[in-house]
């Protein structure tokens, strides 16, 4: 069993690149908005780095004040280090607020996109594509992908801002203890980048796995029931393990070179500070005291606000030999004291490199939802109409080519109630769609009081014709906030009006809540037919001149079929319908029904011309109230 | 306190099922992590001894030795962290599977947890939860606490009244994070509720895109998930940013032991009581305190966290199954269809469904079970068919308590099919054998040909959602699966629901067809069901079956007539054979 739903196809390595490249190119302009505040997260970064070496500097410049017995100078020293402290907070914090405005802002605006562009698409979309699907790049890749800009982006931005300000320092101290240390740095980060590219093929095959785990538990918990009843429980546990095994193997694999690369950068820390000792040490020894010369003066030009917090100017001038084994044992002992803080940034940096291929699953599935193209909505708008409908040789096919209605044609005057019968895939629903423009007719026109409804906007459409689906379909709020869904200026009187009008109004004011009832995720607290009714007076407080019925009184229970059917029934007086009956119980209620076979018309008349006759339609009543069985061979 | 240990009790059950691997693992990053102290303690000499007393050999031993500490630290914490992988990996895949089983042990009814995006959540977001806290969380906690204490034993060595002095901010920065933990985890529950409503009001908005698109109202719709989406989002950003304020204050003070060390021990320094050595380890050993601190709340954080977390999940897991778990092992025999049910009685949640109802099936018969929304049929197929345990009362196939056989047997011989057959990607060839796996394609072919989909090819690929078959096509699949597992006993639980009249009929066509002499059982709204069974009963609310002998044929019913007598409320009186309703 092939489980894919929620897994896009494998990228290969150089398609992995573009749909990054592609990727920058479209979502990179989510960020311009926030560019003030990724501005201001940046200079904090550089003001860190600055933070870090005075901090540096300053414990060292402690010890050498100790060293000199300057007590004065100590205490001086350790208030530096509160101010420096404080001073380091602030602008965390500036840094922390301004990153999560920017992440919390990119995830809603990234979110609101997909949702919005998910609503505005054509129809078929969504029936191409189960909407679990679509809720899970709505909600997770878009965090996921978030993620991916902020920390990667300016994570490579602070480290890199970080080296160059430590490399500054150390050569500003010493060139000869500085080089040793500094080569180990880029070495580590060429290894690290180069491990991290050695881990890409794992981290796609990571992905693909759980991708294949979370798909199947996706499509098994939907079938949780059928598993149960064919007592399958037990097949399908092992073909999960199977599988999560499999994951597992590949997630082991990658987590264990990960952590390759996490020891030994830990090691590399040690591999410095082992050369700072030595090399440090023994230009100590042999009287090079560190701190001198050109170095330090530009190490003191590029950090006026450290040392204008430190005062330590005269102190650097006057600089003698005990002051320099003094100041050499506090760089030793800040080196040490802040290795692994500087060391740090490059770890981060290769791990968030060695995403790069996780970033382009997560960029394709965004895009793709982001590529969607919207219905466009274009046209007049359409003037008040009284309701005539008017199909003329209608043909339409989907996408994939295979044509589902042939040269349909059919007339409703205004205030005419026409029904459509036809077996299921005869072409019924279809037609309905095409009567909103869900979608346009291959050839032929469908005209409204003589307008050609592919010449006016589909808004001003669907405000005067309304298709009533035969699911009705709720969403989690109160009845009434439902029945407001058909038009949301209603008043709470107009509201209660409609559903009074309709007859629903007995069936609400019996449920817990009455019109404040919470309906329930989907309307799920409700009966069927408590459903189709509250669906029904949505339609009514819409008030639309015709109405498209796709009728379902079938499927609620007996008892509530009489209040349904009436309910439809007052709610058709006056308007022009098109009612597709699936239940024949409403033909006889109609001006005119028309048989539907395989996308054409193939007999229409009033309901009683055809029911006393030889026809279709008779026969349909028949199967319906058992007169016949279904002809034998007819599928 | 007593629900939080317990969630804390069960989430932590699953690292501590592989008790040995994880002690080796804790105890080897233990003396990893004890190792780094030497790092200050090698400073100290370097400094002293090295620097100071001019020594170059000396830094030389000191150099390869800080490598030696290094190697030997990176190599035990790599070892240490390695294994707690792997085991993370089973503790995450055990929970998995486990929340899994349960909710294929759970009636769908019974739990809002088993709704479709909330258990994948739980299946796949919360349990990798698990991983962090095996990696991480309690046990980590545990180390950095001790290793926190050694180093803190060894400035107690070096320096007693510097280290106390110093060690005074951190006790208050302990403190202050366990408070602002214990403010903000209110708020995490939030937000973590109002994530869920996102995810739950997204899946609703785009499965009714239908009713959206007719009314235009697109815009306002995702408008209003815009608007949760821009409140959870506020909620979060507003808990970091609050996070964030105390967690600098905090760092202010956390800040303060290094000053202290260095202006306190620089004194002693001065006065001759600490060399300049022990003084850098001092403070390095103060800041790395510091450092572990830090830690300590991160994991302490985590562990919060996961009680959140382990309470969710134990909702999956402490449902009451809907199953007793007593069942037998006994291999069920083959089966004459005879069915006989006494005084069942089902409450679900604080509704009693069904109230002692009682049931004589003989073999081969044909009965249809009618009544409005809510009355109790779908539970009592599944009571009948063992997809559930009544409170009390007994269900016999051929007189034996149908608790005495073996799950898997039974599910060969009877079958009880849902409302909506579930289709998954695959093959339709592929959706039919997975109800018996072992089946020959001939096999799958002639069910499918049987069940008529001989029109369909058997190798064509449906979509997870189906949308590519007919509501009858999907119903077919079901029987197709029946035919391939050929049980003695068959429930169909309201197969014509949502099909329009002519599909109806030939689909029930199709089912008396196949029945081939089993007992048959359907649930059903639709009077067109009625006319191909030998009795009808009639159920309402709770109320008991009274069977009676095998009724005439039901009426031909017409619900839209307003008179039509199924149209009446069923069995005032309970539960009535069909056919008399109307008398």
């Amino acid at each position: 069993m092939a489980d894919s739903a929620t897994v896009a196809a494998p990228l290969e390595e150089s398609e992995a690149d573009r749909t990054l490249r592609r990727a920058a190119r479209r979502l990179l302009p989510y960020l311009r908005p926030h560019i003030g505040w990724i501005a201001l997260a940046t200079l904090m970064t550089i003001l860190n780095s600055v933070m870090t070496i005075a901090q540096m500097y300053t414990v060292m410049a402690g010890i050498g004040h100790i060293v000199m017995g300057d007590l004065d100078a100590v205490g001086r020293t350790a208030v530096n280090l509160v101010v420096l402290a404080v001073l380091d907070n602030i602008i965390r914090i500036t840094y922390n607020v301004a990153m999560i405005r920017v992440n919390e802002r990119l995830t809603v605006t990234l979110r609101n996109d997909l949702v919005r562009r998910l609503h505005n698409v054509q129809l078929s979309r969504h029936v191409s594509q189960a909407s679990g699907t679509w809720v899970t790049r709505v909600l997770f890749e878009a965090e996921r992908f978030r993620g991916y800009i902020t920390k990667t982006g300016l994570e490579l931005v602070q480290s890199s801002v970080w080296f160059i300000a430590f490399a500054v320092f150390l050569l500003a101290l010493s060139p000869g203890v500085a080089l040793p240390t500094i080569v180990v740095i880029p070495i580590m980060a060429i290894i690290a980048v180069r491990w991290t590219r050695y881990l890409k093929a794992d981290t796609r095959r990571q992905r693909e796995a759980w991708d294949g785990v979370v798909g199947y538990l996706n499509q098994r918990i939907d079938g949780l029931a059928d598993i149960r009843a064919f007592g399958r429980e037990d097949s399908v546990m092992a073909d999960l393990e199977e599988r999560s095994a499999g994951y597992t193997k590949v997630h082991n694999r990658l987590s264990t070179k990960r952590l390759w690369l996490t020891s030994y950068l830990g090691f590399t820390v040690h591999i410095a500070l082992a050369l700072l000792i030595f090399f440090g040490g023994l230009q100590i020894i042999n009287g090079h005291p560190l701190g001198s010369g050109f170095f330090f003066d530009l190490a003191a030009g590029m950090m006026p606000m450290t040392w204008m917090l430190l005062g330590t100017n005269s102190m650097m001038a006057s600089m003698g030999m005990a002051q320099g084994a003094a100041l050499a044992a506090g760089t030793l002992a800040a080196f040490a004291l802040f290795s692994k803080r500087m060391l740090n940034p490059v770890r981060d940096v290769a791990h968030q490199l060695g995403q790069a291929s996780d970033m382009a699953v997560s960029a394709s599935r965004i895009l793709e939802v982001l590529d969607l193209d919207e219905e466009e909505d274009t046209g007049d708008t359409l003037p008040e109409v009284r309701g005539h409908l008017h199909v003329d040789r209608v043909s339409f096919g989907y996408a994939d080519g295979v044509e589902v209605l042939h040269d349909v044609t059919f007339e409703a005057r205004p205030g005419e109630h026409v029904g459509v019968v036809g077996a299921s895939g005869a072409g019924k629903s279809t037609l309905m769609q095409l009567l909103v423009r869900f979608y346009s007719p291959t050839s032929g026109t469908i005209r409204i009081d003589g307008h050609d409804v592919s010449q006016v906007t589909r808004s001003s459409i669907r405000a005067q014709v309304l298709l009533v689906t035969q699911e009705a379909q709720l969403f989690d709020g109160t009845v009434a906030e439902n029945i407001r869904f058909g038009r949301p200026d209603a008043t709470d009187e107009e509201v209660v009006e409609a559903a009074r009008a309709i007859g629903a109004d007995e069936v609400i004011n019996e449920l817990s809540g009455g019109y404040q009832t919470r309906v329930g995720e989907r309307g799920a607290r409700l009966s069927v037919g408590e459903r189709q009714l509250v669906a029904l007076a949505r339609a009514m407080v819409a008030d639309p001149r015709v109405i498209i019925l796709d009728e379902a009184v079938s499927s609620v229970d007996p008892a509530r079929q009489r209040v349904v059917l009436a309910a439809i029934r007052r709610l058709l007086d006056g308007r022009t319908a098109i009612v597709v009956a699936h239940w024949l119980s409403l033909v006889e209620d109609l001006d005119r029904v028309f048989v539907l076979e395989d996308g054409r018309i193939v007999e229409s008349g009033t309901p009683v011309e055809l029911l006393t006759g030889e026809s279709r339609l008779a026969e349909l009543c028949k199967v319906q109230t058992g007169e016949i069985t279904v002809p034998a061979g007819r599928k | 306190m007593k629900e939080t240990l317990h969630a804390l009790r069960f989430i932590y059950g699953y690292p501590l099922r592989y008790r040995r691997a994880m002690t080796v693992a804790t105890l080897t990053m233990l003396a990893g992590l004890l190792s780094s102290i030497a790092i200050p303690l090698v400073m100290r000499v370097a400094i002293d001894a090295g620097v100071l007393g001019g020594d170059p050999g000396l830094l030389l031993v000191i150099a390869v030795g800080v490598l030696a500490i290094g190697a030997v630290s990176a190599t035990l914490l790599h070892l240490g962290k390695q294994l707690r992988f792997k085991v993370a990996s089973r503790a995450v895949n055990d929970l998995r599977h486990d929340l899994f089983r349960n909710l294929l042990r759970l009636g769908p009814a019974d739990t809002a947890e088993a709704s479709g995006g909330r258990a994948l959540t739980r299946l796949v977001s919360d349990a990798v939860f698990v991983r962090g806290l095996t990696n991480g969380g309690l046990l980590e906690l545990l180390n950095q606490l001790l290793v926190t204490s050694v180093m803190y034993l060894v400035a107690m060595v070096i320096d007693v009244r510097t280290t106390l002095l110093a060690s005074i901010p951190l006790v208050i920065v302990i403190v202050g994070h366990l408070t602002v933990q214990g403010r903000l985890h209110r708020v995490f529950v939030e937000v973590k509720g109002q994530f869920t409503n996102l995810l739950s009001g997204v899946g609703e908005s785009l499965s009714n895109i239908g009713v959206v698109k007719s009314f235009s109202r697109e815009g306002a719709a995702s408008d209003r998930l815009n608007k949760i989406n821009e409140e959870l989002s506020a909620r979060r950003g507003s808990m970091k940013t609050t996070y964030s304020r105390w967690e600098a204050i905090l760092n202010v003070v956390g800040a303060l032991p290094t000053p202290i060390a260095l202006w306190l021990g620089g004194a002693a320094v001065v006065e001759g009581g600490l060399t300049v050595g022990s003084l850098v380890a001092l403070t390095a050993l103060i800041m790395m305190v510091q450092m572990s601190m830090h830690m300590v709340t991160m994991h302490a954080n985590g562990v919060f966290r996961s009680v959140v977390i382990a309470q969710r999940l134990l909702r999956i897991v402490e449902a009451p199954s809907v199953l007793d778990i007593r069942s037998g092992t006994r291999p069920m025999p083959s089966l004459t269809g005879a069915l006989t049910a006494t005084a069942l009685v089902v409450d679900i949640g604080e509704r009693r469904v069904l109230d002692e109802v009682s049931l004589d099936v003989t073999p081969g018969e044909v009965i249809a079970f009618v009544g409005p929304t809510g009355s109790g049929k779908t539970t009592l197929l599944h009571a009948l068919a063992r997809l559930r345990d009544p409170q009390s009362g007994i269900v016999r196939y051929d007189g034996t308590d149908v608790r005495e056989y073996d799950l898997e047997s039974l599910r060969r011989q009877v079958v009880c099919l849902p409302q909506r057959q579930w289709i998954f990607e695959g093959t339709l060839a592929d959706n039919i054998r997975f109800a018996r796996p072992d089946a020959t394609p001939e096999e799958v072919a002639e069910a499918a040909g049987a069940a008529g989909l001989g029109h369909f090819p058997l190798e064509r690929t449906l979509a997870a959602d189906a949308a590519d078959l007919s509501a009858g096509e999907r119903q077919r699949v079901g029987l197709a699966r029946v035919l391939l597992v050929d049980p003695a006993i068959l429930f169909l639980d309201n197969p014509t629901a949502n099909l329009d009249a002519e599909t109806e009929a030939e689909l029930l066509d199709t089912i008396m067809r196949v029945r081939r002499g089993r007992t048959l059982i359907i649930a059903t709204q639709q009077p067109a069901v009625t006319r191909h069974v030998d009795r009808v009963i009639a159920l309402n609310n709770g109320a008991p079956v009274t069977p009676t002998s095998p009724a005439a044929p039901v009426p031909e019913v017409d619900p839209a007539a307003g008179d039509a007598p199924s149209a009446r409320p069923l069995a005032s009186a309970g539960l009535q054979e069909g056919g008399k309703t109307n008398g």
